[in-house]
């Protein structure tokens, strides 16, 4: 059973114009044609009837999304609107984009589809970024370009940055000082890096270590609250993570959710569907299908045995570990793909889990710090919270009742 | 589970988790409180700490069906306790504790037997019951069903919690202070 809400990684090419060395995907030329963009799209909504969901959010990627041109997307976004207005479902869309295919063409469709947002990736320093033709820093010097070139044109981005060791010798004010004041972004976060898919050179260095790292992000924290909170930076998963320390409803990343297998599935051009957009294109052994050939959706991801370990993993991790952790309800256990590439099962707790604790400890000490200064100023935190949009004068009030008065009692199982 | 309520908002639902040690089984539960609130029942068992954190976890509210707890039972009770009042993990109630405290909290009597939604078995006149100071938030629950039950670990546990209303009044007094001052 999946939420009211529904969220699909959608790859509509398995195509990519760059070559990172450290990319989990096993690339292919498949692209998805908008006659099977329909077919999907009829087969999630029938889905999201039979589940009562009415709510969908579709996060393209690729591959590279900007591989399939914008008019390609002007006519997927005409063909999802006409269907789930038919169908009465509510969908929002948004970008992952490495950037650098993006020209002024693409403007229009990033307001219209994407609420005028797209979240990219880079790294400070780049070192495994790289154009097929091309080294890292011709990588860097188009994509600041691009994405200077965007942000110009009234473009929101969002930066996702995966540490290497050469981030971790710069230091945190460095790195915030390269997104936030040269290339002018006010949103990034800070992802943990895996070695996904076939292996190389530079997949194998990729392990950081995890205390070294856990100070970087604590270090970066610091540099965050002190330089950008108070101007609306928004560093993620720190920023969501003091939202939720201080009592509001923080939304916090996919590797922390009760299970992610309640929460979306990934699709790409060639039909087939998995967990994320990680296992859909690198490990076809925990495919759930193939969209275009299966009759329904719905039981496919019942019956799937793939799908099945995805469930049970709280089950495999929890009782041995994780429920003797006071962040338990922050991040059950992590997440399965980082786990897997590490550790060759996703039955174990993720890799990262002392890097989540110095993540956790830090958000839920600036948290303290943040709730000090409210109770000596109380407007100080309606100030810098609707800066932020993170907290409305809703979140102030006393909370609603738990329990109405109707009450159902259902069996255990 | 049969019934599908996803329609009926308005209802809140209960689950009752007859086994403490059943507690994986809520993470197949947590699809419902995208449309309504939802109570986990826990009975006071040993090894049921880890059913309570496990709910709160996954933002369930709880109620503990408490009995006589032995000292062992005594022991992860306050465990539980400290836990409810001291963690930050905690953001949905845990009854009869989160009601006590309220209880305290506001001076208006609320007895377990309200909590628990029992019909009250009034205690025996010549019970120490009358003479407690915490008659108003137990109602003689924990002399039933066994009237010579030891109150001493349940009265600690009472007193932590007026301990932390009091706590709690306090810092609600200074804070109406500071916001009198904060006035232009």
């Amino acid at each position: 059973m999946m939420r009211n809400h529904f969220s699909i990684i959608l790859l509509p090419t398995n195509k990519c114009n760059v070559n990172c060395e450290y990319c989990f995907e096993d690339k292919t030329d498949d692209r998805m044609s908008l006659g099977q963009l329909a077919i999907v799209m009829r087969k999630v909504f029938d889905y999201m009837d039979e589940a009562s969901i009415h709510a969908l959010t579709i996060h393209w990627q690729g591959g590279e999304a900007m591989m399939m041109p914008p008019e390609w997307f002007e006519r997927a976004f005409e063909l999802i609107q006409n269907a789930a207005a038919k169908k009465g479902k509510f969908v929002e869309h948004g970008l992952q984009s490495n950037m650098i295919g993006y020209n002024s063409r693409w403007k229009s469709i990033i307001e219209r589809m994407f609420g005028n947002s797209v979240g990219t990736s880079m790294d400070y320093p780049n070192l495994h970024r790289k154009l097929f033709n091309g080294s890292a820093s011709d990588y860097t010097r188009i994509w600041k370009y691009n994405i200077q070139s965007a942000l110009a044109a009234g473009i929101a981005i969002g930066v996702i940055a995966v540490p290497n060791q050469a981030t971790l010798d710069a230091g945190a004010e460095k790195f915030y000082s390269y997104f936030v004041d040269e290339i002018g972004v006010q949103s990034f976060q800070v992802n943990t890096p895996f070695p996904g898919g076939e292996g190389n050179q530079t997949k194998r260095s990729l392990g950081l270590d995890v205390d070294e790292l856990g100070r970087f992000i604590a270090d970066l924290a610091d540099v965050w609250l002190e330089q950008g909170y108070n101007e609306g930076v928004k560093l993620g998963p720190i920023d969501e993570l003091v939202k939720t320390f201080t009592g509001g409803n923080g939304c916090l990343p996919c590797i922390w959710q009760a299970n992610c297998a309640d929460e979306f599935i990934s699709i790409d051009a060639r039909g087939f569907v998995a967990q994320c957009d990680c296992w859909v294109t690198s490990y076809p052994e925990y495919f759930f299908g193939n969209i275009y050939e299966s009759g329904s959706l719905g039981r496919m991801l019942a019956e799937s045995s793939a799908r099945r370990k995805f469930v049970e993993r709280p089950a495999a991790i929890i009782p041995s570990d994780c429920i003797d952790c006071d962040y338990l309800s922050m991040c059950h256990g992590g997440c399965p793909v980082r786990t897997y590439t590490f550790s060759g099962t996703m039955f174990e707790k993720d890799p990262y889990c002392k890097v989540y604790l110095a993540m956790f400890r830090k958000a839920e000490e600036v948290a303290a710090k943040l709730s000090q200064s409210w109770a000596s100023n109380p407007a100080e935190r309606l100030t810098c919270d609707m800066r932020n949009r993170s907290v409305t004068t809703d979140d102030l009030k006393p909370p609603i009742p738990v329990l109405p008065s109707k009450l159902v009692q259902i069996e255990r199982r | 589970m049969a019934t599908d309520f996803t329609d009926k908002p308005e209802y809140g639902i209960q689950i009752s988790l007859e086994d403490p040690g059943d507690y994986l089984n809520l993470y197949s539960y947590t699809y419902l409180l995208d449309a309504h609130p939802v109570r986990i029942v826990i009975p006071v068992v040993a090894g049921f700490s880890k059913a309570v954190k496990l709910a709160v976890a996954l933002n369930f509210a709880v109620k503990l069906e408490v009995r006589q707890p032995d000292e062992e039972l005594l022991k992860e009770l306050r465990e539980v306790l400290d836990f409810y009042l001291h963690s930050s993990q905690v953001r949905q109630p845990i009854d009869f504790f989160h009601t006590t405290l309220t209880s305290f909290l506001h001076t208006e009597p609320i007895s377990l037997w309200e909590i628990v939604d029992e019909v009250p078995v009034v205690p025996a006149t010549d019970l120490e019951c009358y003479e407690c100071e915490f008659f108003n938030q137990c109602g003689g629950y924990f002399k039933w069903p066994d009237v010579t039950y030891g109150c001493d670990g349940v009265k600690s546990v009472f007193r932590t919690l007026a301990n932390a209303a009091q706590e709690m009044r306090s810092d609600l007094a200074t804070f109406d202070t500071m916001e009198v001052h904060a006035q232009p």
